[in-house]
């Protein structure tokens, strides 16, 4: 299977950029609030913010000669910065001996050595007695060198505006370090949180697994499952119910298919071993035809699988009510009856399958002839999107009417079913409708419509 | 008018080459596609009527080797399968018609009619409803074996019926014929020849009817 994302993964992904952002905010204001005068603890100028970079830069240059001292060669970084800047000045003191390494400036390893003795005590800033005047101050730090701790004076400094980012990425890092611990906790819950929160889903997957035909009928209980995947478990739920349905349709549309084949059967069974002769090829073949009648549309379901509203295509309406019409002429001839046509609409379409349809309106019109008394006319009417077929028959009871389309239902002296449980699963498939009223002066007729295309 | 029928169930093709012979062709069996190919190169046949599923394979693949030996050959294709897909197929594959069993024998005639029709060289058999007889070669209508004559305009209609029969002729069809579009016809003058038709019809006792399905057209069929 494809990698999924992951959700937790995202989840500390962003805490940790979330931490970051924050701690570059923060320290922002930190050092923005003071220059404005809103901390006037912190005794905070512009030019201090120069400050750790000069003193980066100066234990950058700190090189150890070949024989074994320690002096400062600038850098090319340290020489850009005082090329920039020619007021800033640096030495650096060996703690033990307190004296300035090589390369120092001698101006201000003379104005701190005016503290008699080993110094060892920082400032964070100091002035210069003499510069007073100006905005220039110092700083006289510890610092850990790469060739031990050293005492690092620089003096001086300009601001310049990379000054600011310098300052705040170091002091990210730094409040990094410090946090590591609360940023590591919050990364973890939220780990925890997700994945215990999304553990019901495994058991509904599990669920899901054992669903088959056979277990249609059951549903995936919502449990632990949390509020904001629950929709996810309702729409399963719907999709087994439309499922449910179809498959519980398409059963009941095969035992009623495999009922209407045994009538037509037992008929014919019948016919051949009675007395009839004269008449039994007409009947034989009026059998026969009916059968493939209900044959046809049986693999015309079987290909739309049962599907609801399945909307096969654009079907010209009058094109295939005429060819139907045609097909049954000669049928209508040979029993002595008539048939006639009549188109509503000179051109129209429907959304459906045509063989269906074909197969529908042919089973009406078998039904229709079978019923019409020698000499009469069955009507067929193609209107914008219904077909009616007429005749002039007995009827249909109003008792009856209502069970027309069932599979089992029987004309009363014990006559043939009409085969069209089968014609109304396929209308209704295609999203149409079938019904019967009576025809004016006595008989049957059957309407169908469809969805306009 | 020769035709060759391949189909292995026995029974049916029994009972097609009868049918078939009834109509007036001469007709041929064979169950397999070495046999037929043994029957094309050893015979002259006008039209194959090729089942699908034969013992020795797919009928379908082997058109374009029947169309070797026999470049002439109209082939016709009968088969159970009968979806849309399959009929392409059939079709795409070389066949000149297509047609699912259980077919109507009336339309099996027809569409092998229409088929020999387009192939130059080939006499059709005569058309014979009721008591008519009608050879569209020569043009002649015989009525209990005594030849027909009428007037232009209803022979004309009866030669369209005719060539029709036992299907519904469309009323536009029938127009077409008769009146070749050459002249202002006034409406219902098709229904007036052909009341005059099924007197003369009715005169000659041909045993015919010619019906009529309102909305569509007529239809020429043996008396029931």
């Amino acid at each position: 299977m494809r990698e999924q994302p992951s959700l937790t993964l995202r989840l500390s992904i962003y805490l940790l950029m979330g931490q970051l952002i924050c701690f570059a905010i923060t320290m922002l204001g930190v050092h923005i609030a003071p220059l404005f005068g809103r901390d006037p603890a912190a005794i905070i100028e512009w030019n201090f913010l120069a400050e750790m970079r000069a003193r980066s830069n100066v234990v950058n240059s700190l090189v150890r000669t070949q024989n074994g001292e320690v002096r400062i060669v600038p850098s090319a970084a340290l020489r850009d910065l005082v090329k920039a800047h020619p007021t800033l000045q640096y030495a650096v003191f060996d703690p033990g001996t307190g004296a300035p390494l090589n390369g120092s400036s001698p101006e201000l390893a003379g104005a701190l050595s005016g503290h008699s003795g080993i110094i060892t005590k920082e400032m964070t800033s100091f002035r210069i007695r003499g510069l007073l005047d100006s905005e220039l101050s110092g700083s006289y730090l510890a610092q850990d060198t790469p060739f031990g701790r050293m005492m690092v004076a620089t003096h001086g400094y300009i601001f310049e505006w990379r000054d600011f980012l310098y300052h705040i990425f170091n002091d990210v890092i730094d409040t990094f370090e410090q946090n590591a611990f609360t940023i590591g906790m919050a990364i973890a819950i939220g780990w925890i949180t997700l994945s215990k929160g999304l553990a019901p889903l495994a058991v509904v997957a599990q669920r899901v697994k054992s669903i088959d035909i056979a277990t249609l009928n059951e549903r995936i209980p919502l449990g632990n499952t949390p509020r904001e995947v629950a929709p996810l478990v309702e729409t399963i739920n719907e999709a087994l119910s439309r499922l449910d349905a179809s498959v519980s349709r398409q059963q009941r549309f095969l035992a009623n298919a495999a009922h209407e084949l045994r009538t037509p059967l037992a008929i014919m069974n019948s016919r051949i071993s009675g007395p009839d002769q004269a008449s039994l090829k007409k009947d034989l073949e009026r059998d026969i035809r009916r059968l493939r009648n209900i044959v046809e549309q049986l693999l015309i379901y079987a290909r739309f699988g049962g599907q609801n509203d399945s909307v096969r295509g654009k079907v010209h309406l009058n094109e295939t009510v005429e060819s139907i019409v045609d097909d049954y002429a000669l049928l209508a001839v040979k029993s002595s009856k008539n048939l006639e046509y009549e188109a509503t609409c000179s051109s129209s379409y429907i959304y459906g399958d045509r063989r269906a349809l074909e197969s529908v309106i042919g089973n009406l019109l078998d039904n229709a002839l079978r019923a019409e008394p020698v000499g009469g006319i069955v009507v067929v009417r193609a209107g914008v999107s219904e077909v009616e077929v007429i005749d002039h028959g007995e009827g249909i009871s109003d008792e009856d009417k209502g069970w027309v389309f069932d599979p089992f239902w029987r004309k009363s002296e014990g006559g043939a079913g009409l085969g069209l449980a089968i014609a109304k699963e396929l209308i209704e498939a295609m999203g149409g409708e079938i019904k019967i009223e009576d025809t004016l002066g006595g008989g049957a007729t059957f309407k169908v419509s469809l969805p306009v295309a | 008018m020769r035709l060759l029928v391949v189909e292995d169930e026995i029974e049916l093709a029994g009972l097609l080459a009868g049918q078939l012979r009834d109509a007036g062709f001469y007709c041929d069996c064979v169950g397999s596609i070495k046999q037929a190919k043994d029957a094309l190169r050893a015979g002259d046949y006008d039209l194959l009527l090729l089942d699908r599923r034969l013992p020795d394979g797919d009928g379908l693949s082997q058109i374009p080797s029947f169309r070797a030996i026999g470049p002439k050959l109209r082939i016709v294709m009968l088969t159970a399968r009968d979806a849309p897909a399959d009929k392409a197929t059939g079709l795409d594959a070389g066949a000149d018609d297509y047609i699912a069993k259980p077919y109507d024998r009336e339309e099996l005639l027809a569409r092998i009619r229409a088929r020999l029709r387009k192939a130059p060289g080939v006499s059709l058999p005569p058309i014979r409803v009721g008591a008519l007889n009608y050879d569209p070669v020569s043009g002649q209508i015989l009525v209990h074996g005594k030849q027909l004559v009428m007037h232009r305009r209803e022979f004309a209609l009866m030669e369209a019926l005719l060539r029709r029969a036992n299907q519904v002729a469309a009323r536009k069809n029938l127009m077409e014929d008769v009146y070749s579009g050459d002249e202002a016809v006034l409406p219902g003058a098709l229904d007036t020849l052909v009341s005059r038709l099924r007197r003369r019809l009715a005169d000659e006792n041909a045993h015919v009817v010619v019906h009529l399905v309102r909305g569509r057209g007529y239809l020429l069929t043996e008396e029931p």
